[in-house]
Protein backbone atom coordinates (compact mmCIF):
# COMPACT_ATOMS: atom_id res chain seq x y z
CA UNK A 1 0.00 0.00 0.00
CA UNK A 2 1.05 3.77 -0.67
CA UNK A 3 -0.69 6.04 2.10
CA UNK A 4 -1.78 4.67 5.50
CA UNK A 5 -3.24 6.57 7.99
CA UNK A 6 -4.49 5.35 11.32
CA UNK A 7 -6.76 6.91 13.85
CA UNK A 8 -5.91 10.69 12.67
CA UNK A 9 -7.54 13.40 15.02
CA UNK A 10 -7.59 17.17 15.12
CA UNK A 11 -8.96 19.19 17.69
CA UNK A 12 -9.69 22.93 16.82
CA UNK A 13 -10.97 24.23 20.24
CA UNK A 14 -14.32 22.44 20.66
CA UNK A 15 -14.49 21.12 17.54
CA UNK A 16 -13.14 17.95 16.65
CA UNK A 17 -12.48 18.60 13.14
CA UNK A 18 -11.31 14.71 12.40
CA UNK A 19 -11.88 11.69 14.78
CA UNK A 20 -10.44 8.54 14.18
CA UNK A 21 -9.75 8.52 10.73
CA UNK A 22 -8.47 5.30 9.08
CA UNK A 23 -7.77 5.69 5.32
CA UNK A 24 -5.66 3.40 2.72
CA UNK A 25 -4.99 4.76 -0.38
CA UNK A 26 -3.57 1.97 -3.36
CA UNK A 27 -1.03 2.99 -5.82
CA UNK A 28 -3.12 2.78 -9.10
CA UNK A 29 -6.20 3.56 -7.80
CA UNK A 30 -8.31 6.62 -7.00
CA UNK A 31 -9.40 7.07 -3.67
CA UNK A 32 -12.00 9.79 -3.01
CA UNK A 33 -12.79 11.38 0.36
CA UNK A 34 -16.56 13.09 0.28
CA UNK A 35 -18.75 14.68 2.72
CA UNK A 36 -21.51 17.29 2.96
CA UNK A 37 -19.63 20.89 3.99
CA UNK A 38 -18.03 21.11 7.44
CA UNK A 39 -16.96 17.24 7.10
CA UNK A 40 -13.41 17.51 7.79
CA UNK A 41 -12.77 16.99 4.02
CA UNK A 42 -9.95 19.42 3.91
CA UNK A 43 -8.68 18.91 7.12
CA UNK A 44 -7.80 15.90 6.72
CA UNK A 45 -6.04 16.66 3.50
CA UNK A 46 -4.16 18.66 5.48
CA UNK A 47 -3.42 16.31 8.12
CA UNK A 48 -2.07 14.05 5.41
CA UNK A 49 0.31 16.49 3.54
CA UNK A 50 2.20 18.08 6.80
CA UNK A 51 0.42 21.10 6.73
CA UNK A 52 -1.29 20.82 9.83
CA UNK A 53 -0.01 18.38 12.79
CA UNK A 54 -2.28 15.56 13.84
CA UNK A 55 -3.10 15.97 17.53
CA UNK A 56 -3.17 11.99 17.26
CA UNK A 57 -2.33 8.97 14.99
CA UNK A 58 0.14 7.36 12.67
CA UNK A 59 0.96 7.66 8.68
CA UNK A 60 2.71 5.45 6.63
CA UNK A 61 4.24 6.72 3.39
CA UNK A 62 5.35 4.35 0.94
CA UNK A 63 6.44 1.73 3.63
CA UNK A 64 8.05 4.64 6.38
CA UNK A 65 6.56 5.98 9.24
CA UNK A 66 6.27 9.69 8.25
CA UNK A 67 4.73 10.64 11.93
CA UNK A 68 4.98 14.26 12.23
CA UNK A 69 7.24 14.56 8.96
CA UNK A 70 6.76 18.29 7.93
CA UNK A 71 5.54 19.00 4.30
CA UNK A 72 9.21 19.20 2.71
CA UNK A 73 10.00 16.13 4.28
CA UNK A 74 6.90 14.19 3.08
CA UNK A 75 6.74 15.77 -0.76
CA UNK A 76 10.37 14.34 -0.82
CA UNK A 77 9.27 10.97 -0.31
CA UNK A 78 7.46 11.40 -2.96
CA UNK A 79 3.50 13.05 -1.64
CA UNK A 80 2.15 16.16 -3.56
CA UNK A 81 -0.84 17.98 -3.42
CA UNK A 82 -3.04 20.65 -4.95
CA UNK A 83 -5.63 23.29 -3.03
CA UNK A 84 -8.97 24.02 -3.13
CA UNK A 85 -8.21 27.78 -4.49
CA UNK A 86 -4.67 27.15 -6.31
CA UNK A 87 -1.83 28.70 -4.65
CA UNK A 88 -0.09 29.61 -7.40
CA UNK A 89 2.97 32.02 -7.11
CA UNK A 90 2.26 35.92 -7.56
CA UNK A 91 4.67 37.38 -10.43
CA UNK A 92 5.78 34.03 -12.09
CA UNK A 93 5.27 32.76 -15.41
CA UNK A 94 3.06 29.20 -15.64
CA UNK A 95 6.42 28.02 -16.48
CA UNK A 96 8.02 29.29 -13.75
CA UNK A 97 5.66 28.05 -11.37
CA UNK A 98 6.13 24.47 -12.59
CA UNK A 99 10.04 24.60 -12.30
CA UNK A 100 9.48 25.36 -8.81
CA UNK A 101 7.37 22.07 -8.73
CA UNK A 102 10.60 20.27 -10.29
CA UNK A 103 12.78 21.98 -7.52
CA UNK A 104 13.86 18.55 -6.02
CA UNK A 105 14.92 16.94 -9.60
CA UNK A 106 18.75 18.86 -9.79
CA UNK A 107 20.84 19.06 -5.51
CA UNK A 108 22.63 22.01 -6.24
CA UNK A 109 23.24 24.27 -3.63
CA UNK A 110 23.61 27.94 -3.13
CA UNK A 111 27.36 28.53 -3.28
CA UNK A 112 27.29 26.58 -6.34
CA UNK A 113 24.24 28.82 -7.35
CA UNK A 114 26.60 31.55 -7.06
CA UNK A 115 29.33 30.38 -8.23
CA UNK A 116 29.58 26.86 -10.21
CA UNK A 117 27.50 28.37 -13.23
CA UNK A 118 28.43 25.16 -15.64
CA UNK A 119 26.49 23.00 -13.48
CA UNK A 120 23.18 25.81 -12.55
CA UNK A 121 22.61 26.27 -15.99
CA UNK A 122 22.87 22.32 -17.04
CA UNK A 123 20.38 21.63 -13.62
CA UNK A 124 18.21 24.22 -15.18
CA UNK A 125 17.27 23.18 -18.32
CA UNK A 126 16.87 19.45 -16.65
CA UNK A 127 14.23 21.32 -14.83
CA UNK A 128 12.98 22.76 -17.53
CA UNK A 129 12.29 20.12 -19.47
CA UNK A 130 11.08 18.25 -16.35
CA UNK A 131 8.30 21.50 -16.27
CA UNK A 132 7.56 21.43 -19.28
CA UNK A 133 6.76 17.42 -19.94
CA UNK A 134 4.35 18.20 -16.50
CA UNK A 135 2.86 20.83 -18.45
CA UNK A 136 2.30 18.83 -21.47
CA UNK A 137 0.58 16.27 -19.17
CA UNK A 138 -1.53 18.46 -18.22
CA UNK A 139 -2.55 19.87 -21.39
CA UNK A 140 -1.04 23.65 -21.64
CA UNK A 141 -0.57 25.19 -24.63
CA UNK A 142 2.74 26.18 -24.90
CA UNK A 143 1.58 29.55 -25.86
CA UNK A 144 0.88 30.31 -22.22
CA UNK A 145 3.74 29.34 -20.67
CA UNK A 146 5.34 32.54 -20.49
CA UNK A 147 2.03 34.34 -18.97
CA UNK A 148 1.54 35.33 -15.49
CA UNK A 149 0.53 32.02 -14.23
CA UNK A 150 -2.06 33.98 -12.12
CA UNK A 151 -3.72 35.78 -14.58
CA UNK A 152 -4.80 32.32 -16.75
CA UNK A 153 -8.38 31.92 -16.15
CA UNK A 154 -9.38 29.29 -13.44
CA UNK A 155 -9.55 26.36 -15.32
CA UNK A 156 -6.46 26.30 -16.27
CA UNK A 157 -4.79 27.39 -12.98
CA UNK A 158 -6.33 24.06 -12.05
CA UNK A 159 -3.96 22.30 -14.23
CA UNK A 160 -1.12 24.22 -13.45
CA UNK A 161 -1.57 23.40 -9.91
CA UNK A 162 -2.08 19.79 -11.13
CA UNK A 163 1.47 20.08 -13.45
CA UNK A 164 3.41 21.47 -10.46
CA UNK A 165 2.29 18.47 -7.99
CA UNK A 166 3.72 16.34 -11.00
CA UNK A 167 6.70 17.93 -11.92
CA UNK A 168 7.72 17.09 -8.65
CA UNK A 169 7.88 13.44 -9.57
CA UNK A 170 5.31 12.06 -6.86
CA UNK A 171 3.58 9.17 -6.92
CA UNK A 172 0.95 9.89 -4.57
CA UNK A 173 -1.39 13.25 -5.08
CA UNK A 174 -4.05 14.76 -3.08
CA UNK A 175 -5.92 16.48 -5.08
CA UNK A 176 -8.05 19.14 -3.20
CA UNK A 177 -11.62 19.55 -5.38
CA UNK A 178 -9.68 19.42 -8.61
CA UNK A 179 -13.07 20.19 -10.50
CA UNK A 180 -14.69 23.34 -8.28
CA UNK A 181 -15.13 25.98 -10.97
CA UNK A 182 -14.93 23.94 -14.10
CA UNK A 183 -17.49 23.36 -16.71
CA UNK A 184 -18.77 20.43 -17.91
CA UNK A 185 -15.88 19.49 -20.52
CA UNK A 186 -13.10 20.73 -18.54
CA UNK A 187 -14.31 18.37 -15.95
CA UNK A 188 -14.85 15.19 -17.92
CA UNK A 189 -10.65 16.11 -19.13
CA UNK A 190 -9.99 16.02 -16.00
CA UNK A 191 -11.38 13.57 -15.09
CA UNK A 192 -9.73 11.38 -18.13
CA UNK A 193 -6.59 12.82 -16.73
CA UNK A 194 -7.02 11.45 -13.42
CA UNK A 195 -7.74 7.70 -14.60
CA UNK A 196 -4.66 8.38 -16.65
CA UNK A 197 -2.75 8.68 -14.02
CA UNK A 198 -4.07 5.81 -11.96
CA UNK A 199 -3.56 4.05 -14.57
CA UNK A 200 0.15 4.68 -14.75
CA UNK A 201 0.52 3.71 -10.90
CA UNK A 202 -0.10 6.91 -9.12
CA UNK A 203 -2.14 6.81 -6.29
CA UNK A 204 -4.37 9.45 -6.62
CA UNK A 205 -6.41 10.38 -3.81
CA UNK A 206 -9.49 13.69 -4.24
CA UNK A 207 -11.73 15.70 -2.15
CA UNK A 208 -14.72 16.36 -4.68
CA UNK A 209 -17.86 17.41 -4.40
CA UNK A 210 -18.96 16.80 -7.86
CA UNK A 211 -20.53 13.61 -6.96
CA UNK A 212 -21.25 12.25 -10.95
CA UNK A 213 -17.62 12.80 -11.53
CA UNK A 214 -16.49 10.87 -8.28
CA UNK A 215 -18.63 7.89 -8.83
CA UNK A 216 -17.25 8.20 -12.25
CA UNK A 217 -13.56 7.80 -11.37
CA UNK A 218 -13.01 6.18 -8.27
CA UNK A 219 -12.02 3.04 -7.09
CA UNK A 220 -12.62 3.76 -3.57
CA UNK A 221 -14.54 5.88 -1.74
CA UNK A 222 -14.77 7.11 2.20
CA UNK A 223 -17.28 8.93 3.52
CA UNK A 224 -17.11 12.11 6.58
CA UNK A 225 -19.42 13.41 8.36
CA UNK A 226 -18.92 15.85 11.35
CA UNK A 227 -15.37 14.57 11.56
CA UNK A 228 -15.78 11.31 11.46
CA UNK A 229 -15.45 8.18 8.63
CA UNK A 230 -19.16 7.08 8.56
CA UNK A 231 -18.66 4.97 5.45
CA UNK A 232 -16.46 3.45 2.66
CA UNK A 233 -16.41 1.11 -0.18
CA UNK A 234 -16.58 1.33 -3.88
CA UNK A 235 -19.27 3.67 -5.38
CA UNK A 236 -22.02 1.41 -5.38
CA UNK A 237 -21.57 0.41 -2.04
CA UNK A 238 -21.51 3.70 -0.66
CA UNK A 239 -24.94 4.81 -2.51
CA UNK A 240 -26.57 2.20 -1.26
CA UNK A 241 -25.15 3.10 2.21
CA UNK A 242 -28.26 4.12 4.61
CA UNK A 243 -26.02 6.26 6.84
CA UNK A 244 -24.67 7.97 3.56
CA UNK A 245 -27.72 8.80 2.44
CA UNK A 246 -28.99 10.37 6.01
CA UNK A 247 -26.10 12.55 6.28
CA UNK A 248 -26.47 14.37 2.20
CA UNK A 249 -30.36 13.99 2.52
CA UNK A 250 -31.63 14.41 6.17
CA UNK A 251 -34.47 12.34 7.13
CA UNK A 252 -36.88 13.88 5.85
CA UNK A 253 -35.50 15.54 2.54
CA UNK A 254 -35.75 13.57 -0.51
CA UNK A 255 -33.44 15.26 -2.50
CA UNK A 256 -29.41 15.67 -2.74
CA UNK A 257 -26.03 15.11 -4.15
CA UNK A 258 -25.98 11.03 -3.56
CA UNK A 259 -29.49 10.52 -4.57
CA UNK A 260 -28.87 13.43 -7.75
CA UNK A 261 -26.28 11.10 -9.18
CA UNK A 262 -27.87 7.80 -8.49
CA UNK A 263 -30.83 9.14 -10.86
CA UNK A 264 -28.43 10.12 -13.35
CA UNK B 1 7.06 43.00 -16.54
CA UNK B 2 7.28 39.99 -14.83
CA UNK B 3 10.54 38.58 -13.97
CA UNK B 4 11.40 35.49 -15.38
CA UNK B 5 13.39 33.18 -13.95
CA UNK B 6 14.30 30.18 -16.44
CA UNK B 7 14.88 31.48 -19.41
CA UNK B 8 18.17 31.85 -20.39
CA UNK B 9 17.26 34.71 -22.26
CA UNK B 10 16.62 36.94 -18.70
CA UNK B 11 19.64 35.46 -17.45
CA UNK B 12 21.70 36.40 -20.56
CA UNK B 13 19.92 40.33 -20.16
CA UNK B 14 21.23 40.32 -16.87
CA UNK B 15 24.96 39.81 -17.77
CA UNK B 16 24.42 42.29 -20.45
CA UNK B 17 23.47 44.33 -17.82
CA UNK B 18 26.95 43.43 -16.12
CA UNK B 19 28.62 43.71 -19.42
CA UNK B 20 27.11 47.67 -19.52
CA UNK B 21 28.10 48.11 -15.69
CA UNK B 22 31.67 47.77 -16.24
CA UNK B 23 31.83 50.09 -19.13
CA UNK B 24 29.74 52.59 -17.07
CA UNK B 25 32.37 52.33 -14.14
CA UNK B 26 35.28 52.46 -16.72
CA UNK B 27 34.17 55.75 -18.23
CA UNK B 28 33.29 56.99 -15.06
CA UNK B 29 36.05 56.48 -13.61
CA UNK B 30 38.68 57.07 -16.68
CA UNK B 31 36.62 60.80 -17.10
CA UNK B 32 35.36 62.00 -13.47
CA UNK B 33 38.14 63.81 -11.98
CA UNK B 34 36.03 66.04 -9.09
CA UNK B 35 36.96 64.17 -6.07
CA UNK B 36 33.15 65.28 -4.96
CA UNK B 37 31.54 63.30 -7.92
CA UNK B 38 33.72 60.21 -7.43
CA UNK B 39 32.99 60.17 -3.24
CA UNK B 40 29.21 60.32 -4.54
CA UNK B 41 29.40 57.49 -6.60
CA UNK B 42 31.70 55.14 -4.20
CA UNK B 43 28.95 55.83 -1.19
CA UNK B 44 26.46 54.62 -3.95
CA UNK B 45 28.47 51.72 -4.71
CA UNK B 46 28.97 50.75 -0.62
CA UNK B 47 25.08 51.24 -0.38
CA UNK B 48 24.35 49.47 -3.05
CA UNK B 49 26.19 46.11 -2.00
CA UNK B 50 23.90 46.45 1.50
CA UNK B 51 20.53 47.00 -0.65
CA UNK B 52 21.78 43.73 -3.00
CA UNK B 53 21.15 42.04 0.19
CA UNK B 54 18.33 43.74 1.30
CA UNK B 55 16.71 42.87 -2.51
CA UNK B 56 17.38 39.55 -1.45
CA UNK B 57 15.55 39.60 1.32
CA UNK B 58 12.58 41.91 0.53
CA UNK B 59 12.46 42.10 -3.11
CA UNK B 60 12.98 38.09 -3.70
CA UNK B 61 11.80 36.11 -0.54
CA UNK B 62 9.65 38.93 0.81
CA UNK B 63 11.05 38.81 4.09
CA UNK B 64 10.99 42.58 5.28
CA UNK B 65 14.26 43.85 7.34
CA UNK B 66 14.00 47.25 9.22
CA UNK B 67 17.39 46.27 10.95
CA UNK B 68 19.84 45.79 8.34
CA UNK B 69 22.21 48.58 9.72
CA UNK B 70 23.17 46.14 12.76
CA UNK B 71 25.28 44.03 10.39
CA UNK B 72 26.47 46.67 8.34
CA UNK B 73 27.77 48.62 11.43
CA UNK B 74 29.52 45.10 13.13
CA UNK B 75 31.00 44.78 9.04
CA UNK B 76 31.93 48.50 9.85
CA UNK B 77 33.55 47.84 13.83
CA UNK B 78 34.57 44.04 12.81
CA UNK B 79 36.80 45.34 10.00
CA UNK B 80 38.43 48.44 11.40
CA UNK B 81 39.33 46.99 15.00
CA UNK B 82 41.03 43.99 13.01
CA UNK B 83 43.13 46.18 10.95
CA UNK B 84 44.25 49.01 13.83
CA UNK B 85 44.13 46.87 17.16
CA UNK B 86 45.08 43.08 15.86
CA UNK B 87 47.32 44.82 12.88
CA UNK B 88 45.17 42.41 10.06
CA UNK B 89 45.67 42.87 6.58
CA UNK B 90 42.74 44.91 5.37
CA UNK B 91 42.05 42.16 2.90
CA UNK B 92 41.81 39.28 5.74
CA UNK B 93 39.51 42.06 7.85
CA UNK B 94 37.16 42.41 5.00
CA UNK B 95 36.69 38.42 4.69
CA UNK B 96 36.19 38.50 9.04
CA UNK B 97 34.18 41.04 8.61
CA UNK B 98 31.68 39.36 6.09
CA UNK B 99 32.39 35.89 7.51
CA UNK B 100 31.02 37.86 11.25
CA UNK B 101 28.38 39.58 10.36
CA UNK B 102 26.48 36.54 8.05
CA UNK B 103 27.22 34.81 10.91
CA UNK B 104 25.15 36.95 13.09
CA UNK B 105 22.46 36.74 10.76
CA UNK B 106 22.10 33.70 10.70
CA UNK B 107 22.35 33.14 14.34
CA UNK B 108 19.43 35.43 14.90
CA UNK B 109 17.33 34.24 11.81
CA UNK B 110 16.41 30.53 13.11
CA UNK B 111 14.23 32.73 15.79
CA UNK B 112 13.31 35.64 13.79
CA UNK B 113 11.94 34.07 10.64
CA UNK B 114 9.45 32.45 12.54
CA UNK B 115 7.63 36.13 12.35
CA UNK B 116 5.93 37.28 9.57
CA UNK B 117 5.28 40.66 7.98
CA UNK B 118 4.35 42.97 10.73
CA UNK B 119 5.52 41.01 13.28
CA UNK B 120 9.01 40.54 11.29
CA UNK B 121 9.24 44.10 10.91
CA UNK B 122 9.15 44.81 14.71
CA UNK B 123 11.88 42.58 14.78
CA UNK B 124 14.36 43.36 12.82
CA UNK B 125 13.74 46.92 14.40
CA UNK B 126 13.96 45.92 18.01
CA UNK B 127 17.44 44.55 16.55
CA UNK B 128 18.53 47.15 14.78
CA UNK B 129 17.63 49.13 18.06
CA UNK B 130 19.67 46.60 20.39
CA UNK B 131 22.85 46.98 17.79
CA UNK B 132 23.11 50.43 17.99
CA UNK B 133 22.81 50.62 21.77
CA UNK B 134 25.63 48.63 21.72
CA UNK B 135 27.83 50.36 19.57
CA UNK B 136 26.94 53.54 20.97
CA UNK B 137 27.80 52.24 24.58
CA UNK B 138 30.38 49.72 24.28
CA UNK B 139 32.79 52.57 24.16
CA UNK B 140 36.20 51.06 25.35
CA UNK B 141 35.27 48.29 21.76
CA UNK B 142 33.66 51.42 19.57
CA UNK B 143 34.51 54.96 20.58
CA UNK B 144 30.57 54.96 21.42
CA UNK B 145 28.90 58.49 19.70
CA UNK B 146 31.78 60.34 20.06
CA UNK B 147 34.83 60.39 18.99
CA UNK B 148 33.37 56.65 17.44
CA UNK B 149 36.20 55.23 15.25
CA UNK B 150 38.81 57.44 13.72
CA UNK B 151 42.27 57.10 11.80
CA UNK B 152 41.37 53.55 9.64
CA UNK B 153 43.95 53.28 7.48
CA UNK B 154 42.93 52.64 3.76
CA UNK B 155 42.62 49.00 2.24
CA UNK B 156 46.12 47.81 0.84
CA UNK B 157 46.24 45.37 -1.62
CA UNK B 158 49.45 43.56 -3.07
CA UNK B 159 51.65 47.02 -1.87
CA UNK B 160 48.73 48.85 -3.38
CA UNK B 161 46.87 51.20 -1.34
CA UNK B 162 43.67 52.58 -2.12
CA UNK B 163 43.76 56.30 -0.45
CA UNK B 164 42.92 58.43 -3.27
CA UNK B 165 38.87 59.05 -4.27
CA UNK B 166 39.53 57.56 -7.92
CA UNK B 167 41.29 54.20 -6.24
CA UNK B 168 38.42 54.20 -3.85
CA UNK B 169 36.00 54.31 -6.24
CA UNK B 170 37.87 50.73 -8.48
CA UNK B 171 37.59 48.95 -5.70
CA UNK B 172 34.49 49.35 -4.50
CA UNK B 173 33.26 49.00 -7.96
CA UNK B 174 34.78 46.16 -8.08
CA UNK B 175 33.38 44.39 -4.69
CA UNK B 176 29.72 45.66 -6.14
CA UNK B 177 30.45 43.88 -9.40
CA UNK B 178 31.32 41.10 -7.64
CA UNK B 179 27.88 40.99 -5.66
CA UNK B 180 26.16 41.88 -8.60
CA UNK B 181 27.33 39.07 -10.07
CA UNK B 182 26.49 36.26 -7.61
CA UNK B 183 23.00 37.59 -6.89
CA UNK B 184 22.41 37.87 -10.80
CA UNK B 185 23.72 33.59 -10.39
CA UNK B 186 21.67 32.96 -7.60
CA UNK B 187 18.18 34.49 -8.40
CA UNK B 188 18.62 32.48 -12.00
CA UNK B 189 18.88 29.27 -10.67
CA UNK B 190 16.66 26.83 -8.39
CA UNK B 191 17.51 28.33 -5.39
CA UNK B 192 16.39 31.49 -6.45
CA UNK B 193 13.26 30.21 -8.05
CA UNK B 194 12.13 29.11 -4.44
CA UNK B 195 12.84 32.07 -2.81
CA UNK B 196 10.55 33.98 -5.09
CA UNK B 197 8.23 30.82 -4.86
CA UNK B 198 7.88 31.02 -1.02
CA UNK B 199 7.28 34.67 -0.78
CA UNK B 200 3.58 33.84 -2.71
CA UNK B 201 3.02 30.93 -0.23
CA UNK B 202 4.87 29.79 1.56
CA UNK B 203 2.65 26.23 2.18
CA UNK B 204 2.21 25.66 -1.44
CA UNK B 205 6.53 25.81 -1.83
CA UNK B 206 7.05 23.75 1.09
CA UNK B 207 4.54 21.39 -0.51
CA UNK B 208 6.55 20.40 -3.22
CA UNK B 209 9.63 19.56 -1.01
CA UNK B 210 11.73 22.90 -0.38
CA UNK B 211 12.38 23.32 2.66
CA UNK B 212 11.53 27.03 3.43
CA UNK B 213 12.78 27.51 6.55
CA UNK B 214 16.11 26.61 5.53
CA UNK B 215 16.00 29.08 2.41
CA UNK B 216 14.45 32.40 4.57
CA UNK B 217 17.68 31.77 6.85
CA UNK B 218 19.76 31.70 3.85
CA UNK B 219 18.27 34.81 2.82
CA UNK B 220 18.41 36.26 5.96
CA UNK B 221 22.52 35.14 5.69
CA UNK B 222 23.49 36.34 3.01
CA UNK B 223 21.55 39.86 3.16
CA UNK B 224 23.76 40.42 6.45
CA UNK B 225 26.78 39.26 4.46
CA UNK B 226 26.22 41.96 2.15
CA UNK B 227 25.31 44.62 4.87
CA UNK B 228 28.26 43.29 6.49
CA UNK B 229 30.66 43.94 3.65
CA UNK B 230 29.47 46.97 2.49
CA UNK B 231 29.87 47.98 6.49
CA UNK B 232 33.37 46.62 5.89
CA UNK B 233 33.89 48.98 3.07
CA UNK B 234 32.27 52.10 4.64
CA UNK B 235 34.82 52.13 6.91
CA UNK B 236 37.93 52.00 5.07
CA UNK B 237 35.86 54.48 2.90
CA UNK B 238 35.06 57.14 5.00
CA UNK B 239 38.57 56.26 7.68
CA UNK B 240 36.31 57.54 10.74
CA UNK B 241 32.77 57.18 11.69
CA UNK B 242 30.63 56.82 14.70
CA UNK B 243 27.63 54.60 16.47
CA UNK B 244 25.69 57.49 14.90
CA UNK B 245 26.39 56.51 11.55
CA UNK B 246 23.99 52.82 12.31
CA UNK B 247 20.85 53.84 13.42
CA UNK B 248 17.41 52.68 12.07
CA UNK B 249 17.82 55.84 9.52
CA UNK B 250 20.57 53.54 7.38
CA UNK B 251 17.81 50.74 8.18
CA UNK B 252 15.25 52.18 6.64
CA UNK B 253 17.06 54.30 3.83
CA UNK B 254 17.99 49.98 2.83
CA UNK B 255 14.72 49.41 2.69
CA UNK B 256 13.86 52.47 0.73
CA UNK B 257 16.37 51.89 -1.87
CA UNK B 258 14.99 48.82 -3.10
CA UNK B 259 11.63 50.09 -2.83
CA UNK B 260 12.35 53.01 -4.96
CA UNK B 261 14.61 51.22 -7.14
CA UNK B 262 12.83 48.03 -8.00
CA UNK B 263 11.45 45.03 -6.09
CA UNK B 264 11.30 42.64 -9.01
CA UNK B 265 15.14 43.10 -10.18
CA UNK B 266 18.85 43.31 -8.66
CA UNK B 267 19.25 46.43 -10.61
CA UNK B 268 16.50 48.36 -8.37
CA UNK B 269 18.73 48.22 -5.45
CA UNK B 270 21.97 49.71 -7.62
CA UNK B 271 19.35 52.55 -9.05
CA UNK B 272 18.06 52.76 -5.42
CA UNK B 273 21.35 53.27 -4.03
CA UNK B 274 22.65 55.96 -6.20
CA UNK B 275 18.88 57.97 -6.29
CA UNK B 276 19.17 57.67 -2.29
CA UNK B 277 22.55 58.75 -2.31
CA UNK B 278 22.77 61.69 -4.93
CA UNK B 279 19.30 63.26 -4.70
CA UNK B 280 19.69 64.70 -1.33
CA UNK B 281 22.98 66.52 -2.29
CA UNK B 282 20.89 68.49 -4.98
CA UNK B 283 18.06 69.63 -2.60
CA UNK B 284 20.84 71.18 -0.31
CA UNK B 285 19.86 74.57 -2.05
CA UNK B 286 16.29 74.45 -0.33
CA UNK B 287 17.99 74.05 2.99
CA UNK B 288 15.02 73.65 5.64
CA UNK B 289 12.65 72.14 3.16
CA UNK B 290 15.01 69.41 2.18
CA UNK B 291 13.95 66.61 3.77
CA UNK B 292 10.09 67.81 2.54
CA UNK B 293 11.01 67.63 -1.08
CA UNK B 294 12.52 64.02 -0.68
CA UNK B 295 10.10 62.74 1.35
CA UNK B 296 7.43 64.09 -1.16
CA UNK B 297 9.53 62.48 -3.98
CA UNK B 298 9.93 59.29 -2.67
CA UNK B 299 5.91 59.41 -1.84
CA UNK B 300 4.95 60.25 -5.50
CA UNK B 301 7.68 57.25 -6.65
CA UNK B 302 5.51 54.60 -4.48
CA UNK B 303 2.48 56.06 -5.25
CA UNK B 304 2.58 56.45 -9.12
CA UNK B 305 5.34 53.72 -9.94
CA UNK B 306 4.45 50.62 -7.74
CA UNK B 307 7.60 48.50 -8.51
CA UNK B 308 10.14 51.28 -8.33
CA UNK B 309 11.54 54.35 -10.15
CA UNK B 310 13.95 52.37 -11.45
CA UNK B 311 11.72 49.69 -13.23
CA UNK B 312 9.42 52.55 -14.14
CA UNK B 313 12.48 54.40 -15.83
CA UNK B 314 13.54 51.05 -18.12
CA UNK B 315 10.12 50.29 -19.19
CA UNK B 316 9.73 54.01 -20.13
CA UNK B 317 13.15 53.50 -21.92
CA UNK B 318 12.08 50.65 -23.76
CA UNK B 319 8.92 52.11 -25.09
CA UNK B 320 10.83 55.29 -25.91
CA UNK B 321 13.11 53.11 -28.12
CA UNK B 322 10.73 50.95 -29.50
CA UNK B 323 8.59 54.03 -30.80
CA UNK B 324 11.62 55.88 -32.37
CA UNK B 325 12.55 52.59 -34.27
CA UNK B 326 8.95 52.06 -35.63
CA UNK B 327 8.77 55.84 -36.88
Amino acid sequence: MTLQIEKFSKRYGGLLAVQNVDMVAHASAVTAVIGPNGAGKTTLLNLISGAVVPDTGRMNLFGKDVTGARPHELAALGLARTYQSPQLFTDMTVLDTVMVGAHRLAHGGILSAMINIAATRREERQIEQAARASLLRVGIDEALYHRDAMELPYGLQRRVDIARALATGAKALLLDEPAAGLNAGETNDLSSLIRDLAGQGYAVVIVEHDMEMVMRISDHIIVMNFGQKIAEGNPAEVQRNPSVIEAYLGVDDDEGEVGRARAS
Amino acid sequence: MKHRFTCDGQYRRDLLGLAAFVVIVCVLGFTLTKPYHLTLLTDSGVYAIAALGMFLLFGLCGQISVGQAAFFGLGAYTSSLLVMRVGVPSPAAIVAAVALSSLAGWVVSRPILKLTTNYLAMATLALGVVAYVIFSQAISLTGGLDPGIFGVPPISLFGFTVSSPVAKFWTVSVFTFISLLLIINLIHSRAGRAFNALKGSEIATAGLGVDVVHYKVIAFTIAAGLAGLAGALFGFVQGSFSAANFTVGLSIELLVMVVVGSLSSPWGALFGAFFITIVPTFLDDFEVYKLLLFGLILLVVTVLMPDGLGRAAYDGALMLARRLRSS
